[in-house]
């Protein structure tokens, strides 16, 4: 019989155990003294600013982590929230601060309305202002540039392309080079990408009136956008290799895709993938519809925003406007490779990025890239676009459906899902 | 002359208790007079005690989160008073059941779904039999050694497996490919358009097989020796009694990991999320629990993710409750 109590007097320790852990991680932060704030960032070398601040501020200490990147972020935060163990900052791409702010976890930033004002542009602060408040303090912006390998077509003779037509014909001649090479690799996970290209085409996939969403993104414009692409997919002009898979990558590495379409950021990634390609890579504007009016979308780019339940408010909010907004905060992010949101980290001269140490022209270009950047309405449910637009075009690409159904069906299911 | 009967009293003690056959309705009847008579009032007490610890972790990780979501299925969110204003949320009833079998995305995924089971689950059973016999064969050398290479690819996790699959996959860089291109051979791209099922199918197989062999074998290990020197002596050669003898006694345990591959097939998930990432001929809906996590954890709509969870509990519930039920058929009129 002792045999038997022992395991079971084990099981229920082991349980009680297990409990007391579950219940044991409550807040019990205590609100005087040095405090320190949970920062959720995926951006790169961000830890290296994060460092900065806590060696001259041992009153407020920063941890950051990175529990989820990218488009994993917005579920990470919005359950840690719902769990009552959010942080008290996170870092928020802009095209996911919609789905932050109507999920209602976001705390506005209008107290800090008037640095922010004069750190920003209008446009650049238009992307984090929701319903009249700001929700955000923008960190890095994503103008975006065709990146390509200068070496290969100093090689083959090319030149970037300035409107999609030459941008046609340029791809039609790279698939004669030896190599099976390819100018660009077209893939459906980009689905911001996609958005961009039919926003630079004057498409609007949301708009907000009479207190109701309507949208549009089964359009002529975006329909034209689709066209164009469905024309390099089917003659096999671009490659179609999904982003970020061992294909890409190695397509990219060996040179056998010459280019891609990147935010400003796109030297710190890929000298991180790429570490043998220093000095191969150049940037050029992207190519336009219109010539006589060019207009630029953003890739990515992202803010910080502050958690409605961090019980630290103002020294987030301190922490936020130093790191992105101060011009010493501006200054720093620019010496870690980012093209800021604030104006001044844009005005001061820099030196070229580390993956092209020669191209002087590169941050100008950005600059100007910025300059024509497209005002965005983004909806409340962009993610489902997304995912919607990855879905359809992926089935397209792959001829399990029709590239007919890409924008019905993408209309159908972002429509649905605002209808609640 | 005592080994004999040691050996067959042992074989056939095995074989009851891997089978369940016809002395199990024995034990049935005399069971529970014998349990009436031992359970006196101190020992249920402590029965209680013993078991209070499962009972707590099955209300706490199972009952209460199935309530749970059951509750959170019913509400839904209702567009909040501004442009970005907070989505409140309301009780939909079963407006998020409609909405999900409404939507033609579950019902592709459903198909799916069925084309996945139809070819895995037959495959999968037909290989692993096929494989015990050959195991069970007398005179097979390197038995332990075969045992173990079979069994083996069930150690590694899904995630890894499906993950060297896929570089296995990529024309570019698949020693595979490479070397058939070595002998002027082009293999299909599996990862492209729809032959994508049969690359997902592959790594299920690959992971899947070594265990449901090995569940047989076992099985196939409690046969009594006699029968099949019976047989032997009668004239069957090794395929006759593989037939005759080996395969009848191994049909209950192949109904049940039948049954369970069934399930196992309605949840695959991580094999086709995983090889998702390098192709885009895997779509979010591809399967319907990866349509759940797309609602729950892409979209942040976990109402409609529990209503579509919900859904295929109860079709899978419903499946192995047919299964079972089939079975018990089966065998009663076997009877």
């Amino acid at each position: 019989m002792a045999s038997r109590v022992r395991p079971a007097i084990a099981t229920v320790g082991i349980l009680a155990l297990a409990l007391t852990a579950c219940s044991g991680s409550g807040s019990d932060e205590a609100t005087d003294g040095p405090v320190t704030l949970e920062f959720w960032a995926w951006g790169s070398n961000i830890d290296k600013r994060v460092e900065v601040w806590n060696t001259a501020n041992p009153d407020i200490q920063v941890n950051i982590s990175a529990p989820a990147s990218g488009a994993d972020m917005p579920v990470r935060v919005l359950s840690a929230v719902r769990a009552g163990d959010g942080p008290d900052i996170a870092q928020a791409e802009y095209t996911q601060m919609p789905t932050y702010v109507s999920a209602g976890v976001l705390a506005p930033l209008d107290s800090d309305r008037k640095t922010l004002e004069s750190a920003y542009s209008p446009t650049v602060l238009e992307t984090v202002s929701f319903d009249d408040s700001i929700y955000g303090v923008p960190q890095d912006l994503g103008p975006a540039l065709f990146v390509y390998r200068n070496d290969l077509f100093a090689q083959y003779g090319l030149t970037p392309a300035a409107t999609w037509d030459d941008f046609r014909a340029l791809a039609e001649q790279v698939r004669t080079l030896d190599g099976n090479r390819y100018l660009f690799n077209f893939s459906s996970i980009d689905a911001d990408q996609f958005m961009g290209l039919a926003l630079q085409n004057g498409a609007e996939w949301w708009d907000y009136s009479d207190e109701k969403w309507g949208v549009d993104i089964d359009s002529a414009q975006t329909q034209e956008v689709l066209d164009f692409w469905q024309g390099m997919v089917e003659d096999d002009l671009v490659s179609t290799y999904q982003t970020g898979s061992p294909e890409q990558i190695e397509a990219t590495a060996s040179g056998r895709v010459l280019g891609t379409i990147a935010g400003a950021w796109a030297p710190g990634p890929l000298l991180n993938q790429y570490p043998d390609t220093v000095g191969l890579w150049s940037a050029s504007q992207i190519p336009q519809w219109d010539t006589a009016d060019p207009r630029v979308f953003a890739r990515g780019g992202s803010a910080n925003v502050i958690l409605k339940e961090s019980p630290h408010y103002e020294q987030a909010l301190e922490f936020i406007t130093w790191l992105n907004a101060s011009d010493e905060g501006a200054e720093g992010l620019v010496e870690v490779n980012k093209f800021t949101g604030a104006l001044h980290g844009q005005e001061i001269d820099r030196t070229p990025p580390e993956l092209m140490p020669e191209d002087t022209e590169y941050w100008p270009s950005a600059t100007e890239a910025a300059s024509k950047l497209v005002s965005v309405q983004w909806g409340p449910n962009t993610q489902v676009a997304f995912t919607a637009i990855t879905d359809e075009l992926g089935n397209a690409i792959e001829g399990t459906s029709p590239w007919a159904d890409v924008l019905p069906k993408v209309q159908d299911i972002v429509q649905k899902d605002l209808a609640g | 002359m005592t080994t004999p009967t040691i050996e067959k009293s042992r074989a056939r003690g095995g074989a009851s208790a891997g089978t369940g056959g016809d002395r199990k309705g024995n034990d049935m009847t005399t069971a529970p007079s014998t349990k009436r008579v031992s359970l006196t009032r101190p020992h249920h007490l402590f029965a209680w005690v013993l078991i209070a610890p499962a009972i707590v972790l099955f209300v706490f990780v199972f009952i209460i989160p199935i309530i749970y979501s059951g509750g959170l299925s019913l509400m839904g969110t209702a567009a909040g008073s501004s442009a970005y204003g907070v989505r409140e949320e309301v009780f939909v009833g079963l407006g998020n059941y409609a909405k999900v079998l409404q939507d033609p995305t579950f019902w592709t995924s459903l198909g799916n779904l069925v084309v996945y089971a139809a070819f895995l689950v037959p495959i999968m059973m037909l290989t692993s039999m096929l494989l015990a016999l050959l195991l069970d064969l007398p005179r097979i050398g390197l038995r332990a050694f075969n045992r173990m290479a079979i069994f083996l690819p069930y150690g590694v996790p899904s995630v890894i497996a499906a993950l060297m699959w896929g570089f296995l996959y990529v024309p570019e860089i698949s020693p595979i490919y490479q070397l058939g291109e070595a002998f002027g051979l082009q293999f299909p791209t599996l990862l492209r358009g729809d032959l994508v099922m049969t690359a997902i199918i592959n790594v299920v197989l690959w992971g899947g097989i070594g265990f449901n062999t090995i569940i047989l074998y076992t099985s196939l290990q409690s046969l009594p020796k006699e029968q099949i020197d019976a047989a032997r002596i009668d004239g069957c050669n090794e395929p006759r009694i593989a037939w005759y003898i080996k395969l009848p006694h191994i049909v209950p345990a192949t109904i049940l990991t039948g049954l369970f591959s069934v399930i196992g097939a309605l949840q695959v998930y991580s094999e086709p999320q995983m090889l998702s990432s390098l192709t885009p001929a895997i779509s979010s809906t591809y399967f319907p629990l990866m349509r759940v996590y797309r609602d729950a954890f892409a979209h942040d709509d976990l109402n409609s993710a529990s209503a579509a969870s919900i859904i295929l509990a109860l079709a899978t519930v419903l499946l192995s409750l047919l299964v079972l039920g089939g079975q018990r058929l089966a065998a009663r009129r076997n009877a």
